[in-house]
């Protein structure tokens, strides 16, 4: 039904990648330009010196791991925290979008505990959680968290009230109602809360690993951070880029699999 | 007999909020799970609350100041973020040649965290509001582009087929048809960038403040008073709040007999 | 094929979500609701700790003084790596809680923030750490056992040459600057450590307040950068960067010395609980600590190694002329000088307390914590055994 006009065919794609190719390089070059010819270039490295950087660090060692290897401890964290706030965000979601009382309960601790940032928490997290894995994972758990609840909240408010008092009017259980027409109709609106929340649980990984830690690419940047080494701290600055983006493609793709009756747009 | 609902509702709203409290006074002031100077409870929180309302101590400003000044920053780069971001988003939707060049750079950059940036912005813009207000452009921008995008997106075919019959020349498709569909995307894009805005804010004020709700908390940290991270944070969070309810009356009377949720 | 292809989509995030889920389940639960239930899987732990706390404190204390059984359990140790944590690197490198039959753990943190955070979490049993100990020593729930290193200088302010600060010229004192200039200046550092103290009293020096000039929230590291980059009028940082400002030409307008009668000193500090249980454990640590630290203050070239090595390993990037400085500006106690009669452990601590009531910071009902946390006996058992 939303099959809109501005959607590509398959030929365009060759197209969009050169596209994405000459935007990269073109910023890249901008890049280059900026630290080569002014004085930016005293302070900020050119984008050769940190794509060597990450090329030597990828199997070499920054810090005590590699690149690969600190990439490896920033996904699990960032994976476990990211299924349990989405598991938790989708079912809370849910209650809340469907049944009022559960909204009367939760929505107004909700509303308020959503704008804190994660970094807010860092020393309450530190006081429940101590300074291992749990802390760092409750701060990615927050973020991923409230993106899903949001989302599968509006999720399951959307649906058509025409069906639903048709499936009474048949003589369906509330029960019934609630697996059978507003779980599958809110599936669209939470796998768009996942993305979200898969992109902004990934940007949680720094605020997360200020919570003293010796190793993930949060890390890198905050021992960049702490040395003045604006090398290191651009290597994780792209590394954080480019898993991201790798991260929001594999949930595209596997949104388009799993709901291709209706593509959410984004 | 929808009112008592409501009624109904509210107090349960009321009643589970009252819960927390309780819970939290019975486990700190009752049971003492952490010492208050740990985990204060929400009577010291309190305390702490209303001491903040006239005291500068010990942070240099009182929480009006500080709120004032977060509030300043947190706007700059809201509307920086929503002036730039709106129309490019509508951009990328309409144009599939700015999507094509756009689209990979905006991709990259969109999962890098605001807080990484801040060495970037000291060097490049200075300690100033500038570089604040650059953190939480990149969050506002980036949910107003989305939604923006998005609702652009949703614009039907049938609806510019109509518009070719009639006649319609490109710009006239784009302001007559597709923004107007657009138009409740573009209000929530508004209405979440302005959530983003306000959450980057203690990451923006981690660099370089003298004060706001961000160097509050720092500052609390950093001589070990509890009481005054947790005022920060429930001042952060009533505010986000607060916000967020007051353009989502807003975006219901614009988009009047649309959509909306 | 498009079922089967969801089907197996599907069946693979049920896996992942689930593995997720086994590996630690234990956060999972604690979380829908704020701070009740997070606090909630404290309350079983706390009373087996005290229980086996008051057990520990019977049969240890019995014990003779020159008689230390360590308990065996691991002794967790935050410290940071610059000079303060060295002499417990060095205790470990050189085997000594090893000999001594301790298990210690040591876990390093970028500033004292952190310390007290994880002190106030239960994660550590004891911290050897700076300036902002103090705050943590406020709320009466540590032990003051001993004192760390010694510092007579390299924490200073620094204005650009071409300042009007740095060309007021100095007072009889050696610090420079005058009161109309300093009258809203920006000074960049971070909040509560010393270089937050020397600011106050700098200005206070030329009878400015608080709220006279604005102190920039910023890391050391952060604040330095800013600073070369043109930023802020002046900087309140300390080694290695004002050896590294000190080369680059700017003007030292004030130093620690100058402001200060008697030199920084460094803190170790301990839970109360661990302070109470796990006596032996504790005097046999100090009695490692002052070993290394005479260590340290007994080969120079040793020291000078050591340090490089370990920083290096902790990544901070520190040059040989920075070392030089802090082998200039950093002594340790021994055994035999410290808490002496005219140097008794803690009295920095006091000092700097009051001084923080004075502004506001720490408040006049959490004092006399500090003066209360300081314990003689833990020295006083390790100088006795020290003696035989």
């Amino acid at each position: 039904m939303k099959k809109g006009v501005l959607k590509y065919r398959t030929s365009d794609k060759t197209v969009n990648a050169v596209c994405a190719c000459i935007a990269i390089g073109l910023f890249l070059i901008l890049w280059y330009w900026g630290t080569a010819a002014t004085k930016l270039g005293m302070m900020i490295p050119g984008p050769i010196e940190v794509l060597q950087a990450i090329g030597r660090g990828l199997f070499g060692k920054v810090g005590r791991h590699s690149i690969i290897a600190h990439v490896g401890y920033s996904m699990m964290r960032v994976m476990v925290g990211f299924a349990i706030g989405s598991l938790v965000g989708v079912a809370l979601g849910l209650l809340m979008g469907w049944y009022g009382i559960a909204e009367a309960i939760f929505n107004p601790l909700f509303r308020i505990i959503r704008p804190i940032p994660p970094i807010a928490w860092i020393p309450i997290s530190i006081i429940w959680f101590g300074l291992g894995e749990d802390a760092k994972i409750f701060l990615i758990f927050l973020a991923a968290f409230s993106n899903t609840t949001l989302n599968s909240m509006a999720g399951a408010k959307s649906v058509d009230p025409e069906v639903i008092n048709a499936a009474k009017m048949l003589g369906a259980s509330e029960r019934q109602i609630f697996t059978t027409i507003v779980l599958p109709a809110s599936v669209p609106s939470i796998f768009a809360g996942l993305q979200v929340a898969i992109s902004s649980s990934w940007a949680t990984v720094l605020a997360a690993e200020m919570v003293r830690s010796s190793e993930g690419l949060g890390w890198m940047i905050v021992a960049g951070m702490n040395n003045n080494d604006m090398i290191q701290i651009l290597s994780g600055i792209v590394m954080i880029g480019i898993v991201g983006f790798i991260l929001a493609i594999i949930m595209r793709k596997a949104e388009e699999v799993l709901c291709r009756w209706n593509k959410s747009g984004e | 007999m929808k009112d008592n609902k409501k009624i109904k509702y509210l107090c349960i709203s009321i009643l589970s909020v009252l819960a927390v409290i309780v819970i939290w006074y019975i486990c700190i002031d009752v049971v003492h799970m952490k010492p208050e100077t740990v985990f204060p409870g929400p009577v010291k929180v309190f305390r702490s609350f209303i001491d903040k309302l006239s005291s500068k101590a010990p942070d240099g400003a009182t929480l009006q100041a500080h709120l004032w000044s977060s509030i300043k920053v947190a706007l700059l780069g809201y509307a920086l973020g929503a002036v730039i971001g709106v129309p490019l988003g509508i951009a990328m939707a309409w144009n599939k040649w700015v999507d094509r060049f756009v689209r990979p750079l905006f991709d990259l950059i969109r999962p890098i965290p605001g807080l990484a940036w801040i060495p970037m912005f000291i060097l490049l813009f200075g300690i100033g509001i500038t570089s604040k207000a650059l953190v939480i452009f990149l969050g506002a921008l980036i949910a107003c582009i989305v939604n923006s995008y998005t609702g652009i997106r949703q614009t039907k075919e049938t609806h510019l087929w109509v518009g070719d019959v009639f006649g319609a020349t490109g710009s006239q498709k784009l302001f007559r048809i597709a923004i107007p569909t657009a138009l409740p995307m573009i209000f929530t894009g508004l209405r979440v960038a302005l959530g983003t805005s306000w959450t980057a804010l203690v990451a923006a004020e981690l660099l370089a403040s003298t004060k706001g709700l961000g160097y509050m908390i720092q500052q609390a940290r950093a001589i070990s008073r509890p009481d005054i991270i947790i005022v920060g944070m429930l001042a952060i969070g009533a505010v986000g709040a607060v916000f967020d309810a007051l353009l989502h009356l807003v975006e219901v009377k614009v988009a009047k007999g649309m959509n909306v949720k | 094929m498009k079922r089967v292809m969801a089907m197996i989509m599907a069946a693979c995030m049920m896996v992942c979500t689930l593995t997720a889920c086994g590996t630690s389940e234990a956060p999972a639960e604690n979380k829908a609701d704020a701070p009740a239930e997070a606090t909630e899987d404290t309350k079983e732990d706390a009373p087996e700790a005290a229980a086996e706390d008051t057990a520990e404190a019977g049969t240890e204390t019995n014990t003779g003084a020159d008689e230390l059984t360590p308990s065996g359990e691991t002794l967790i140790v935050g410290t940071m790596a610059n000079a303060l944590g060295l002499p417990v690197h060095q205790a470990e490198k050189a085997g000594y809680f090893k000999d001594a039959g301790l298990d210690v753990k040591v876990e390093i943190f970028a500033t004292g923030a952190p310390i007290n955070e994880a002190m106030a979490a239960g994660e550590l049993d004891v911290a050897v750490s700076g300036m902002a100990s103090v705050y943590a020593l406020a709320t009466g729930m540590y032990t003051y056992i001993g004192d760390g290193v010694i510092t007579t200088g390299g924490e200073s302010i620094y204005a650009r040459a071409d300042s009007p600060y740095a060309q007021a010229g100095a007072d009889e004192d050696g610090i420079i600057g005058s009161a109309e200039s300093l009258k809203g200046a920006s000074i960049l550092g971070p909040l509560a450590t010393t270089a937050h103290y020397q600011a106050i009293k700098y200005m206070e020096h030329f009878g400015l307040t608080t709220d006279d000039f604005s102190m920039v929230s910023m890391d050391y590291p952060q604040a330095y950068q800013a600073f070369v980059t043109g930023e802020g009028d002046l900087i309140a940082n300390k080694m290695p960067y004002t050896n590294q400002l000190e080369e680059a030409g700017y003007v030292k307008v004030s130093d620690m010395s100058m402001i200060l009668d008697n030199p920084i000193i460094d803190t170790i500090f301990v839970q109360n609980a661990v302070a109470e249980g796990r006596r032996d454990d504790l005097i046999l640590f100090l009695e490692c600590y002052y070993k290394a630290c005479a260590d340290l203050m007994a080969d120079e070239a040793a020291r000078r190694e050591t340090a490089m090595e370990w920083y290096a390993e902790e990544g901070i990037t520190y040059s040989e002329s920075d070392m030089d400085t802090e082998i200039g500006v950093k002594d340790y106690f021994t055994i035999d000088t410290v808490d002496t009669d005219d140097n008794s452990i803690g009295a920095f601590m006091t000092d700097i307390g009051a001084f923080y009531v004075e502004q506001d910071m720490i408040s006049t009902g959490d004092f006399p914590n500090v003066e209360a946390s300081i314990d003689h006996s833990f020295l006083e058992a390790a100088k006795a055994r020290a003696a035989k």
